[in-house]
């Protein structure tokens, strides 16, 4: 997990809602929690092109949504939330594309990874990526978000909207799959 | 497991960005921002939106004053069910002060002919509905009225 500079959320908030300060605050927005959201994408996507456009478009709606934001929620759950939106629309459109009608088989998005210049994987690191594409869409966020990002169950609850029983439940059965999805392909 | 797995797979899944990516990306998004935009300024609420609630709030309580003058009424009237209906309307009938109006045939014309085309003889009436006709109808011929 990409390193988070300690920031002042509630200023952070306050320089958000003021028109004269809401760029700067904007920048600061955009370097502390920019990274984390971009990894967060890429897993899901495997692309860098489509993860970096989907990282403009995340940070656009939340530019355009400012004023909506309240400050109920933390910056960070609220930006993860818009992130995770703007992947499974993305990932809607490619399943029609590509002419999948579930979404627990992302498979296709391993000729995604191939064909990216930004993936220099070994083989290890491509199977381990081709048994997490076989999970359904949420297990699949579930487990990055939890063995890549380490995320606290609390926080990937609030960005889910899921029960902290359940998340724990859903990353165990993705353990689970992923497992034996991997002893099945050394077979 | 995920301590097994982490140990032969590790946690970098070997994706990469080009040199320099997040600090050109940062400067280049605030360079597209489009103007700020402000919250929408609510809009004033007119005379009618103001006192809807209110208007609402009072036909609710008009209706629960109906409803409960509608079952206080029919409380007092005595129970009439399914269990026993020929008692309870002949009863009704009788404490019912407007019941010799109904009963007269030219009241309502329409419930006189459903009685004659129903009943031969209207002492059988009388005994039926507990009620007593007015003289001129004891010895009514109903089966001339059939004919017609």
């Amino acid at each position: 997990m990409s390193y988070v500079p300690p920031i002042d959320e509630k200023q952070l908030v306050k320089d958000l809602q003021n028109p004269r300060t809401a760029k700067a605050g904007f920048d600061t927005l955009m370097r502390t929690y920019g990274e984390q959201i971009y990894w967060q994408i890429r897993k899901m996507v495997m692309s860098h092109d489509d993860a970096n456009d989907l990282l403009q478009n995340c940070f656009l709606k939340a530019w355009n949504n400012l004023h909506n934001f309240r400050g109920d929620a933390k910056l960070s759950t609220w930006l993860y939330k818009i992130a995770v939106n703007e992947t499974i629309n993305f990932l809607n459109k490619e399943r029609n594309r590509n002419k999948v009608s579930t979404d627990s088989d992302d498979s296709f998005l391993l000729n995604t990874l191939e064909a990216d210049k930004y993936f220099n994987g070994d083989d290890i690191q491509r199977k381990l990526q081709a048994a997490i594409l076989a999970l359904p869409e949420k297990q699949r966020l579930v487990f990055n978000m939890r063995y890549y990002d380490e995320m606290k169950y609390e926080d990937m609850s609030e960005v889910l909207g899921t029960s902290v029983g359940a998340l724990k439940a859903s990353y165990h059965h993705a353990m689970k799959k992923v497992t034996q999805f991997l002893e099945n392909e050394e077979i | 497991m995920e301590e097994r797995l982490k140990k032969a797979f590790g946690n970098d899944p070997g994706f990469r960005v080009p040199e320099g990516y997040f600090d050109s990306f940062y400067k280049e998004m605030g360079e597209k921002l489009p103007p700020y935009k402000l919250a929408p300024e609510a809009k004033p609420l007119s005379k009618w939106q103001r006192v809807k609630p209110y208007l609402y709030l009072a036909a609710m309580f008009a209706g629960i004053w109906m409803m409960m003058k509608v079952f206080h009424t029919a409380s007092q009237n005595a129970t009439l069910n399914l269990d026993n209906p020929p008692e309870h309307i002949a009863m009704l009938m009788e404490s019912d002060p407007d019941f010799d109006l109904y009963a007269d045939p030219e009241y309502h014309l329409e419930d006189y002919d459903a009685i004659i085309q129903s009943y031969d003889d209207m002492s059988q009436l009388e005994k039926d509905m507990g009620i007593r006709l007015e003289p001129g109808y004891e010895n009514l011929d109903v089966e001339e009225f059939k004919e017609e």
